[in-house]
């Protein structure tokens, strides 16, 4: 298990190394540098200041170092438009963002999975039908579209619902959050939902088809064999089964969803790290953009190095090394 | 009882697939769609985009209501004053094109690369592979969003953002399935009458990888669709010289909260049908096509 | 011995399988019975319906199979039209039934002591360390040796003669009255094979189980079985008492069959196999369903043969049995 854990770290580290090494690249091999990192606007003696501290004046391997000292302190330059530290304002959005995608796939699990149970055991029936092709609806509607028509019904039309922004925060742990107030969770339950949608299509679909191919196998027979109630079956010994691989989707997706939040943030206009980039992206605010490709490269990073831990302590028969 | 008729696997996957009443109908769907967006310039009842046709009085008009030359605006009209339904017929003429291509280039990109790496092995499969594994640690979104925030905007630059971001998992699965294809018995029959390796890869290996490659490609072409869509929305994606239905919407944002939802109804149902039309029938296309589901 | 009696009676019983393609008679009219702490022996080759029966017995039969005639009598009560919790009652408590393949019987992702308790949980209010030393005991009464640690184990870390004892002990957790084997051993070794068997006929003797044991294999009938019952195309064609079938087999099928197993007497001649093929159960030819293999069939067996008993207690499905080959 250790071995394992100290190879996945190395190849993390590969990765990051690769990333950074593209990075730079990007960045200093599109356009001038001086362009990228140093705003436009500023007079010729602080462009040589920041020239001099970035090392942009030194031969390109010696810049690779430099950006990489840099960048392992948290120095990748000011943003353009907030003339403050790139990665302050990425760090700080991140809480944000991670609230949504938090509870966006909460509520996919929650709601994902029975449903998928109940579509894999009856799938003849007509609500079973109708969940499947429910959830290939689902994940076809364009999330922008929907999350408009959501603030259009209700908050304009049915006025029950806020429209757009995070409600108020309080600290948890340091961190602000907004799902333990009532009005953050008025805030909140529109874009979670929103976000949600797609991932929500996803696990039911994973977990029907997960149910539907573990049904006829002969442990499942052997386990009726000895006169278990069907209860037992399916929530302990078929659940067990398909919970594998259903968790690593569900790891992963929540990489997806932290990248597609993107657009939920710009329709709600949640102040996440999300709208930043689009932001920055339109506003051609380079510094942020660099900033936000490294530390989303490194959440990355850790989502599926946490999602191989837990499919190996969830799968006996990795984790004992049987397979 | 059995059949007199010999069957083609072809008269049999259709027959398969004819069992779904809702794929039938996704299907038919989707034809009349893509009819309807390649005619699209003729069939629309005006040039959105042609400056002397519209008029900016008829801003903002409700769906039915009559203009004020005389003319009925089915959807009703944007803040220009452009015919929406118009509108949304030149820009789902956009959104498949652009959908569709960048598909077909993933899918042939990738499968090319997945079997020539199948077939070569050794350091060239590595490489391709360990490329793969890259860029299928992240979100197809986050790396379209990213070569975009790079490459700037334009048709070309949307589609090969799009490209990028989706080649990587149809060369994992043209691999995987090469590989499989490659150990059986006919790859050995074949090579034993010494055909030249091209001929191999193309003329047999390639055509017995195509099912699973096809589902994923139908797929992958509605999350195309897509994902240009979110990135025009977002503003990154096509310029507004190429204004896809994603435009359309962002365009109509402002108006929500004043009620005037046409503007952003009607394109994003323009969006959803296709998509759903798409989805729809690649899932009986992966159940027909399921070795494990046969019967 | 009358039927109530007798463990287990099945009377004309008919399982048929509605698919998309036709009627499959999986099996066809089959009665045989088992007296307590006997041993029959289920033989056919593939397809030929055993492991349905087997199945049927305790109505596990997957869409689009069904029961649909015929009575299963077990100890004195006809278990054709029971409800799924009265089945449920029954499964695992009165008749156990253990599955051929080793690797996948047992769920891979639980640990074994966790599938021993709930087996005894599911049928007996037990406090669970009651239930711990009972599994080790089961365990131990296999043949598994520290049961205790053994418990804590997962199937994969298990050989597959291991786990197949552990499937044993599973399926005599609750000493059941009868015991269905669907081919237990056709994936192991054959010393694995030997000690089950073995250990298998210990136990049921001991405790007075009776055991049906499903195989394809005449040579392991030989060394186990009180009474056998020969099973081809959906019909038991031939049944009796194991010395006298495996001495003087009556039916065609039978006698084909224990020609094919090769032995040292016939070393240096080519091996025998019965011509042609089983047919497709889908499209059953009318009358015998032996009839295109048989070198004594005639006109006559285009009509369906009936059971005979030309010896007492040996009953065979053919117009043209064997007798003559015995004085």
């Amino acid at each position: 298990m250790t071995i394992f854990l100290i190879r996945r770290l190395m190849q993390c580290f590969v990765v990051l190394l690769i990333m950074s090494i593209l990075v730079f690249a990007g960045v200093f091999a599109i356009g001038n540098p001086v362009d990228v990192l140093i705003n436009p606007e500023a007079t010729q003696a602080e462009k040589e200041r920041t020239i001099q501290k970035l090392g942009l004046d030194r031969p390109l391997w010696e810049q690779y170092f430099v950006f990489l000292k840099n960048a392992l302190q948290g120095e990748l330059g000011n943003s353009f438009v907030h003339n403050r530290p790139a990665i302050k304002l990425i760090v700080e959005r991140l809480p944000a963002t991670f609230e949504l995608a938090t509870c966006s796939m909460l509520i996919a699990v929650l709601v994902g999975i029975p449903l998928g149970i109940w579509a894999g055991l009856r799938p003849s029936t007509a609500f079973g039908r109708s969940i499947m092709s429910g959830s290939i609806f689902c994940f076809s509607l364009p999330t922008f579209w929907v999350g408009l028509m959501m603030i259009l019904i209700f908050a304009v039309q049915l006025n029950w619902l806020p429209t757009t922004g995070r409600g108020e925060t309080v600290g948890l742990l340091g961190i602000s959050v907004s799902f333990l107030t009532l009005n953050g969770l008025k805030h909140l339950i529109m874009p979670a939902i929103n976000l949600g949608l797609y991932p929500l299509a996803l696990v039911i679909r994973l977990t029907c088809s997960g149910v539907q191919e573990t049904l006829p196998l002969d442990f499942i027979k052997f386990a009726r064999v000895k006169g278990l109630k069907t209860r037992r079956v399916i929530l302990v010994h078929v659940l067990k089964n398909i919970l594998i691989p259903v968790v690593t989707v569900i790891g992963l997706q929540f990489a997806v969803i932290l990248a597609f939040a993107v657009v939920t943030e710009s329709v709600f206009a949640w102040p996440g790290m999300g709208k930043l980039i689009i932001d920055s992206i339109i506003l051609l605010d380079r510094p942020v953009i660099v900033a936000y490709l490294l530390v989303t490269v490194l959440v990355f990073m850790i989502i599926n190095l946490v999602v191989d831990i837990l499919y190996s302590v969830l799968d006996p028969r990795v984790r004992l090394g049987g397979l | 009882m059995a059949s007199a008729i010999a069957e083609t696997p072809f008269h049999r996957h259709v027959s398969d697939f004819m069992e779904s009443k809702v794929a039938v109908c996704s299907f038919f769907v989707l034809c009349l769609v893509i009819t309807i967006a390649l005619f699209g310039p003729w069939l629309s009842p005006q040039n959105p985009y042609d400056l002397a046709q519209i008029n900016i009085l008829d801003a903002k008009l409700p769906p039915g209501s009559e203009g004020i030359s005389g003319r009925t605006y089915w959807l009703g009209t944007d803040a220009q004053g452009r015919d929406l339904l118009s509108a949304i017929l030149y820009g789902l003429r956009i959104s498949l094109v652009v959908g569709v291509t960048s598909g077909s280039l993933a899918l042939a990109v990738g499968a090319l690369l997945g079997i020539i790496g199948a077939q070569v092995g050794g350091k060239v499969d590595a490489l391709i592979m360990r490329t793969v594994d890259l860029f299928l640690g992240f979100p197809s979104f986050l790396i379209a969003l990213i070569l975009l925030a790079v490459l700037g905007r334009g048709v070309e630059k949307v589609i090969i953002a799009l490209l990028m971001s989706q080649w990587a998992n149809f060369a994992r699965i043209a691999r995987g399935t090469a590989v499989v294809e490659r150990e059986k018995e006919y790859i050995d029959a074949v090579r034993c009458l010494a055909l030249p390796r091209r001929r191999i890869v193309f003329r047999h290996l390639l055509p017995n990888c195509l099912p699973p490659l096809i589902v994923v490609a139908t797929v992958n072409v509605a999350f195309a669709i897509t994902l240009e869509a979110s990135l025009s929305f977002l503003g990154v994606g096509l310029p507004i010289t190429e204004p896809s239905l994603g435009l359309l919407i962002s365009n109509g944002y402002e108006y929500i909260l004043s009620g005037k939802y046409w503007i952003s109804f009607f394109p994003g149902l323009a969006l959803l049908i296709p998509i759903a039309s798409i989805n729809l029938v690649a899932d009986q296309l992966r159940n027909v096509l399921n070795p494990r589901l046969q019967r | 011995m009358s039927v109530q009696d007798k463990t287990l009676v099945v009377e004309d019983l008919k399982t048929y399988f509605f698919t998309k393609v036709g009627t499959v008679k999986a099996v066809d009219g089959v009665s045989f019975s088992i007296a307590p702490g006997k041993i029959m022996g289920l033989v056919g080759e593939s397809g030929s319906g055993k492991s349905v029966t087997g199945l049927s017995i305790v109505a596990l039969v997957d869409e689009p199979g069904k029961v649909v005639a015929g009575r299963i009598i077990f100890r004195g009560q006809d278990l054709v039209g029971l409800s799924e919790e009265q089945m449920r009652q029954i499964r695992g408590v009165n008749i156990s039934m253990i599955f051929q393949d080793v690797m996948m019987t047992l769920n891979p992702v639980l640990r074994i002591d966790t599938q021993m308790i709930e087996a005894l949980k599911a049928h007996n209010k037990i406090a669970h360390h009651k239930a711990v030393e009972l599994a080790a005991t089961a365990l131990y009464q296999v043949g598994i040796p520290s049961p205790m640690e053994r418990l804590k184990a997962y199937p994969h870390q298990f050989s597959g003669g291991m786990r197949q004892r552990v499937v044993i002990a599973i399926a005599m957790l609750n000493e059941p009255e009868l015991i269905i084997a669907d081919e237990p051993t056709t994936a192991l070794d054959v010393t694995i094979q030997a000690q089950i068997l073995y250990e298998t006929q210990k136990l049921c003797r001991e405790r007075g189980t009776a055991l049906i044991w499903i195989t394809h294999d005449l040579t392991v009938i030989a060394g186990l079985a009180d009474y056998v019952c020969v099973m081809y195309a959906g019909k038991i064609v031939e049944q009796g008492g194991v010395n006298e079938i495996l001495d003087r087999p009556l039916h065609p099928y039978t006698v084909g069959l224990i020609r094919s197993v090769p032995s040292r007497h016939t070393r240096g001649q080519p091996l025998y196999q019965i011509p042609g093929m089983a047919p497709s159960l889908l499209n059953l030819p009318p009358g015998c369903a032996f009839y295109e293999r048989c070198a004594r069939a005639d006109q006559a067996c285009l009509e369906e043969p009936y059971d005979t008993e030309p010896v007492e207690g040996h009953i065979v499905n053919c117009f043209h049995p064997h007798v003559e080959s015995y004085p």
